[in-house]
């Protein structure tokens, strides 16, 4: 059998406790296997109400969540979970030192820039986040989840220290290999972006865009989001190296397929009689269901899944409430009144 | 010489918070003199709500938050049939409170295992990758086989977490945010499969929680018997009280509404009296101690002094916690204290009541009945959602003007928990829990951090309003 760094960590954790190993010989193990090889994932949060991070910790289709943060991602900064906080979080020394360290392995790049920049390998010189923004030059992905308000200076939407969303997003942005929009906020501008449009929120592309830069954007809709679209877009990302097939709206046609909801609903042929009010078993068409207007796979994969292989327990229309179109680029100015009477 | 040392952002939380703590030497003990809590983020949901139809307010206020959207879509729900004059039947009635159940035990599952135990346990040498590296430490913390065991029920809680939702995604439609729970009833309709498949799910669900949550919370308040005097805060605690046990407005319910004074006098809550001070709050001085009835939310960024975009509620201008100890406490279900591990220990008793009342309400479940009360939107009314989330008492105020949202105010728990000083000076729970609080290694403030986290605070719901000041220079790009 062979098992990953990784995997071989958590097979020894998980013992642990059963064999009486003492943490401190775990430690000497995963010390000697050195650093975790894992791709970088930087996961910032804008104006977004967290859903789309709570979503993915219901991740099962890929690998759940304990898996995938074990053995396939290196999630190096997300707010909910990461286990440091303040300055500390944001300088993440410890964890990215290794990533470094295997990217100017793999790249060639560290005798470049490293001593020019003033860190030394074989010391344990602060390597902050910013920094290794920079000094990991395309190599890891970046996640943005909410909307990015850019009125009013910017106040909307605090990151660390002096430095607001917009800031954030330049920063990280400028050297990720890929650039993740999750969420409808994040893709589309969603609810903080809704008519009035109070604090100026924008969508990832639209900020970038602001900013002056171009840099392409996997549009990830979903309010939240389903975790096997993230979780099987991030993994495309690193085994294949290039985004998946998208389509006009740079979403993943794997989840977001071109025909609608409506085309594929168990209930398109229950017309005879369509529902008349909620909890009837028809068509929901008349009390206001969006499926028509929404393009993702929520039919066939449903939600809330017990395991890999099998669909989900649920979805909207399966519990009788309408569609409300959340994947949609005009969610939800566009998609309201959102029920009929 | 006291330090002042900011925590930008606060990880292991929901949202943007920011802690600001000074720290100087009282009695010879290096200890918090004083705290500021901001909350650092808001989008203007009062505004985005305004002139909608009063029917899609359900579901867009349960996007305020991904951590209690239930809570929201319940209180939301309610302040719609109140002003509708409305009450759901008996079945809606079960579904809500069992899908609202499955939210609060995902939220107290996560809030111990994955973002309040990692400040007791020294995980160096168990967890050695991101995201769990780098961290804080403390040497006060647990480690050895102690710690490695605990680490595995922060994986298995993961699982128990994620069943959690499964089993309120039967009901529910899915979670987060479930479309089910709308006005007037739950679209959701109970079959004999599909209640049994709730009850397998609640039946492991409870065996975690007796095995494993409660044991755990136990381990580390016994590890930490300090932690009873620490965090204290105002010591005044409020409820409105939640899952209702009958089918009219004045229902009993699970845990009844109430407040309880420093003294223990257990006291009435009555929504009128309640007020949002914005002294300290980027907001301008017109939204001054307006009750959420009449409130408004102009927004003044740079304002002189301020430092939230957080409001802080008052009760007849006293400062109240809210939560799970509120809960408890209120309904003479917990006699422990006010404290940290107070906080701790009974959301993990809580969990096991609601679980016990949600096998109940399956039992009740009537398959076949009705689930949905009709009804019209009135062209002018006015309704008030109280509710509680996992982490305490929640408010929706509406008031609807030709058959619109003419406005639409959300009081959080979090907003009482976070809120920044009010006109009378007092801190807010937080800060004033802070106040007092030892610190050994002003590097590495894991105590503040404790305490903090003890409120499970839940930033994307205390800051969700802000109407556009037109005084507001436009848009910077100086970056
Ligand atoms: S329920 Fe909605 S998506 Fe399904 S057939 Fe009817 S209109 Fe289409
Ligand atoms: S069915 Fe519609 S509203 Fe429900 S998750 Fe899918 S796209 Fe969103």
């Amino acid at each position: 059998m062979n098992l990953s760094r990784r995997e071989f960590l958590r097979a020894v954790t998980l013992a642990a406790g059963t064999i009486g190993l003492e943490a401190s010989g775990i430690l000497e193990i995963s010390k000697a296997l050195g650093g975790t090889g894992d791709p970088p994932v930087i996961w910032l949060q804008g104006q977004s109400c967290s859903g789309c991070s709570v979503s993915l910790l219901n991740s099962i289709e890929y690998g759940t969540i304990d898996t995938v943060l074990m053995d396939k991602i290196s999630l190096d900064y997300h707010n909910l979970i990461m286990a440091s906080a303040g300055d500390f979080a944001v300088s993440a020394t410890e964890i990215i030192r290794p990533s470094i360290r295997e990217i100017s392995e793999i790249s060639g790049e560290w005798l470049e820039t490293g001593p020019e920049l003033g860190y030394d390998l074989n010391n344990d010189s602060v390597v902050n986040l910013q920094d290794f923004a920079i000094l990991a030059n395309r190599q890891y992905i970046l996640v943005v989840e909410g909307a990015i308000p850019v009125g009013s200076d910017g106040a909307f939407c605090h990151f660390s220290g002096q430095m607001d969303m917009v800031g954030a997003l330049n920063l990280f942005s400028e050297h990720a290999s890929h650039v993740i929009a999750v969420g409808t906020c994040a893709a589309f501008g969603g609810i903080p972006a809704a008519s009035p449009g109070p604090t100026g929120a924008l969508s990832v592309t639209d900020a970038l865009e602001f900013l002056g830069k171009s840099k392409s954007v996997i549009n990830i809709p979903g309010c939240p989001i389903h975790p096997d679209w993230v979780i099987g877009t991030i993994l495309h990302l690193v085994t294949q190296g290039q985004p998946p097939l998208l389509d006009e709206l740079n979403r993943p046609m794997q989840f977001f397929p071109p025909y609608s909801i409506h085309q594929v609903c168990p209930r398109v042929t229950m017309t005879n009689p369509y529902a008349q009010q909620p909890g009837d078993p028809g068509c929901l068409l008349n009390i206001g269901c969006k499926g028509p207007q929404a393009h993702a796979d929520c039919s066939t994969r449903k939600w809330n899944s017990p395991d890999a292989g099998q669909p989900g327990v649920n979805w909207c229309i399966g519990a009788g409430a309408p569609c409300i179109g959340c994947t949609e680029q005009g969610f939800p100015d566009g998609m309201t009144p959102f029920h009929r009477l | 010489m006291s330090t002042t040392i900011t925590i930008d952002p606060v990880s292991r939380i929901e949202g943007h918070l920011k802690i600001e703590v000074t720290i100087d030497a009282v009695d010879g003990l290096q200890q918090v003199v004083d705290a500021k809590s901001s909350g650092t983020m808001f989008r203007g949901f009062e505004l985005l709500l305004q002139g909608r139809d009063p029917l899609d307010a359900p579901d867009i206020t349960q996007r305020i938050c991904g951590v209690c959207p239930i809570s929201h879509a319940v209180a939301s729900c309610k302040a719609l049939e109140k002003a509708f004059g409305i009450s759901p039947p008996a079945n809606a009635r079960l579904l809500r409170n069992l899908v609202l159940g499955a939210n609060f035990i995902q939220s107290h599952v996560m809030h111990f295992y994955h973002l309040a135990v990692l400040d007791y346990i020294n995980t160096d040498g168990i967890l050695n990758a991101a995201p769990w590296t780098p961290r804080q430490s403390a040497p006060d913390m647990i480690t050895g086989p102690i710690a490695v065991e605990l680490v595995n029920h922060y994986i298995s809680a993961l699982h128990i977490r994620r069943k959690s939702h499964q089993m309120g995604a039967i009901f529910g439609g899915k979670l987060p945010s479930s479309p089910s729970i709308i006005t007037g009833g739950c679209s959701a309709t109970p079959t004999t499969e599909n209640i049994n498949s709730f009850r397998n799910l609640l039946v492991d669900i409870l065996a975690f929680t007796k095995n494993f949550f409660i044991p755990d919370v136990m381990a580390i308040a016994n590890a930490f018997p300090e932690y009873y005097g620490i965090g204290h805060g105002c010591g005044n605690l409020i409820a409105y009280g939640v899952f209702d046990l009958e089918d009219t407005e004045q229902s009993s319910k699970l845990f009844e509404g109430g407040r309880m004074d420093s003294d223990g006098n257990i006291l009435t809550v009555d929504p009128a009296v309640i007020n949002e001070d914005t002294k300290y709050s980027w907001y301008t001085p017109n939204c001054d101690a307006r009750n959420p009835a009449n409130g408004l939310t102009e927004v003044q960024p740079g304002k002189a002094n301020a430092y939230s975009w957080t409001k802080a509620p008052r009760y007849q201008n006293v400062v109240h916690e809210a939560g799970p100890l509120a809960r408890m406490k209120i309904n003479g279900e917990y006699v422990g204290g006010v404290s940290v591990v107070d906080r701790l220990v009974v959301r993990a008793l809580e969990t096991e009541k609601v679980i016990n009342a949600m096998a109940t309400w399956l039992d009740e479940l009537e398959v076949g009945g009705p689930v949905y009360q009709q009804h019209s939107i009135p062209s002018s009314a006015t309704g008030i959602g109280l509710c509680e989330a996992p982490r305490g008492a929640l408010g929706h105020w509406i008031s609807i003007n030709n058959s619109k949202i003419a406005s639409y105010q959300v009081v959080t728990p979090t907003s009482w928990n976070t809120s920044p000083k009010d006109s009378l000076e007092q801190p807010g729970p937080l800060e004033q829990a802070l106040i007092g609080t030892p610190v050994l290694d002003i590097n590495n403030p894991v105590e503040v951090l404790r305490v903090v986290h003890s409120f499970d605070p839940c930033l994307a719901c205390s800051v969700h309003m802000v109407r556009p000041d037109s005084s507001v220079s436009p848009i910077r790009i100086d970056l």
